[in-house]
């Protein structure tokens, strides 16, 4: 699996863009370590972290990332309101909300879409994130 | 109300359109009220003289002292002057000299002022009806002020040549018990009457015709036969008193006590004795006996009623209390160590796949990886000691006080401190009032001196925390307080705030301790 990951971003091809990401999480430590993770992914670009989903809103207005990981648990509107925020503003970012809880029932089904994903917080390593943005992006 | 003003002014409607106002504009409501009160007095002596329970000298029973002293204290005393109209136009000035029908007013009104004053001086201390509390305060200013009118009376009735000398004992007596009676009866009717009726289901107005027609019925057999069936009134009454509560008290006694002064007035029944101050004197004491046991069968069933709901309402509390904990620590998991460790199992993946490309860079990512372990293992173990602190479990109350203590920036003095171990309960609900006493007065109280005193004693565990802070601290609703009685009182402690503006501030509990059975 490692080396699928590690696999994955060298053979991006010239032409592709770096994915620009902004990461939302009001939990600190897991905010670093998804931040460590965006960095060491390659072809992912970091351009900005919020605490909570106002400020991913915002952010994400003034910054266009490809990419926005959310937390769903957030204090304020939370992940969900957050994506659904973005996604109304800018059709093209790719929204993932990523939950400390197994399993994702209780996001609600009409969220996910092609531009909606969820992901285990547990298994988020650069492998898995190259391979929910190509899920994203592939629709 | 303006537009009446205008049509006035202009003169348009004339005379009662003006009356009419008057009376709306509230200028005329205190003589309206004076003389209601008048007419009530009245109307309450001269049921007693038309029924033949109520004479010039004295009554068996005296209704308006009832009447006066209710509406006083309904509606303040101020309404004094009611009291003494009535009294003047009720007098029997053919019968009396017109000395000692003066001088029975006065003490009459004096009799009543002083009741409704003390009455309204003990309303601070809550429902007089509701409590057995309650009804024996109530007995006092009842006792205290038909001393005074049973004096007066009889002194102006002896000073008026109306009485000899030696009948003044009986005659005080028979005064005396005739207002207490009279108070008795009424007071009680009015202060639980006047409250605003709550709906009630059909089949508690079958239960209640029942009920008043027994109260009636046991009645008459009880005072109309002259054989000593007079016991049969008290089946009706506690009926009366346990199923309908004050309203079935009070107004079930008015039954008895009419039926009662009928068959003596009558000259039958039970009380019925050659001497007429012997038959007086029967009819009273059963009177009084019978309000007075109603009464306190009736407090007592508030009573219940009121500590099985305030028994819910804490139920509801503690329920309500134990949920928010619960999501407290769920959230605290959630917010602390849940995400302290997945980012931890993040950083371990990563520096896997690091120790392949980059081996050395390995070593730091793990010391990291392990630093981030230790966080979440204190953030546990911080969540734990919230829930029960490990030095109470270990080391006692006293320890877990004496360490908090020697770590508080602000000196805590204590006084004493338990040398013995109680039960976990008691220990850790006596260490959170001492946290949340000690947390305040640092916090909001501005103390500079904070004491501390616990002890066991008589099966209980007792804590005072007091300060010299800013005091001013209030049980709001889900104010820490108010958590820390709900706890207390949950365990059948007692708890107490005393906070005074400027006074400091004194947090008391006590415990009671698990007796443990020995088998």
């Amino acid at each position: 699996m490692r080396d699928a990951s590690r696999g994955d971003a060298p053979a991006r091809t010239e032409d592709s863009p770096i994915i620009r990401v902004l990461v939302a999480d009001d939990s600190r430590p897991f905010l670093e370590a998804a931040v460590d993770v965006v960095k060491v992914t390659g072809g992912f670009e970091l351009v900005g972290t919020a605490d909570s989903g106002e400020e991913a809103v915002a952010l994400a207005d003034s910054t266009r990332p490809d990419l926005v990981l959310l937390d769903v648990r957030m204090p304020g509107i939370g992940g969900r309101e957050a994506g659904s925020q973005i996604g109304a503003a800018s059709p093209q970012t790719k929204i993932v909300l990523m939950t400390a809880d197994s399993g994702h029932s209780f996001v609600p089904p009409e969220q996910i879409s092609s531009r909606f994903a969820v992901l285990d917080k547990r298994t988020l390593t650069p492998a898995a994130l190259s391979a929910v943005w190509e899920t994203l992006r592939a629709g | 109300m303006s537009v009446r003003i205008s049509d006035v002014a202009a003169g348009s409607r004339g005379a009662p359109r003006t009356l009419r106002l008057w009376i709306e504009s509230g200028a005329a409501r205190y003589p309206f009220e004076i003389a209601l009160l008048a007419a009530l007095y009245y109307g309450a002596a001269k049921v007693g003289y038309a029924l033949h329970f109520a004479g010039p000298v004295a009554a068996i029973v005296w209704l308006p002292v009832g009447v006066g002293i209710s509406y006083l204290y309904l509606r303040g005393l101020h309404f004094w002057p009611g009291v003494l109209v009535g009294d003047l136009l009720a007098n029997d000035y053919g019968a009396l000299p017109i000395g000692s029908a003066l001088g029975q007013t006065v003490g009459n009104v004096l009799e009543v002022l002083l009741a409704a004053y003390l009455l309204r001086r003990l309303r601070v201390r809550g429902d007089l009806l509701g409590s057995v509390k309650g009804v024996a305060w109530m007995l006092f200013p009842f006792a205290a002020a038909t001393t005074v009118s049973a004096t007066v009376g009889s002194l102006s009735l002896r000073l008026g040549g109306v009485v000899a000398t030696d009948s003044i004992p009986t005659v005080w007596r028979t005064w005396w018990l005739g207002d207490a009676c009279g108070a008795l009866v009424v007071v009680p009717l009015a202060l639980a009457w006047v409250r605003p009726l709550h709906a009630v289901p059909r089949r508690r107005y079958v239960e209640a015709a029942l009920m008043i027609a027994a109260v009636a019925g046991l009645s008459w057999v009880a005072t109309d036969s002259p054989r000593s069936l007079i016991y049969l009134a008290f089946p009706g009454l506690i009926w009366a008193a346990l199923r309908f509560g004050q309203r079935g008290a009070t107004l079930s006694v008015l039954i008895v006590v009419g039926f009662a002064i009928w068959s003596t007035t009558h000259l039958n029944g039970p009380f019925h004795y050659h001497s007429i101050t012997r038959t007086v004197l029967s009819t009273q004491l059963f009177i009084a006996v019978a309000a007075i046991s109603a009464l306190y069968l009736a407090a007592v069933v508030s009573e219940r009623e009121a500590y099985a709901v305030r028994l819910g309402d804490s139920r509801a509390r503690m329920l309500r209390a134990a949920d928010a904990e619960r999501q407290r620590i769920e959230r605290n998991l959630h917010d602390g160590a849940q995400q302290r460790l997945l980012a931890l199992a993040v950083h371990l993946r990563l520096a896997a796949e690091r120790a392949e490309e980059a081996p050395e860079e390995a070593p730091k990512l793990i010391a990291d990886a392990e630093g981030e372990l230790q966080v979440a293992f204190d953030e546990l173990r911080e969540l734990s000691q919230g829930i029960h602190p490990t030095v109470l479990t270990d080391l006692g109350l006293a320890t877990a006080i004496r360490s908090i203590a020697a770590r508080s920036l602000q000196p805590i003095t204590l006084h004493e401190l338990p040398a013995v171990r109680v039960d976990r309960t008691a220990e850790g609900i006596a260490y959170f009032v001492f946290m949340e006493a000690v947390t305040n007065a640092q916090k909001h109280g501005h103390a500079s001196v904070i004491q501390v005193r616990a002890s066991v004693f008589d099966h209980a565990l007792r804590i005072e925390v007091s300060d010299d802070g800013v005091g001013g601290a209030t049980e709001l609703a889900g104010s820490g307080l108010k958590g820390l009685r709900d706890r207390v009182e949950d365990v059948g402690g007692t708890f107490s705030v005393e906070s005074i503006d400027g006074c400091g501030t004194r947090v008391a509990a006590t415990l009671p301790l698990e007796r443990r059975t020995h088998r």
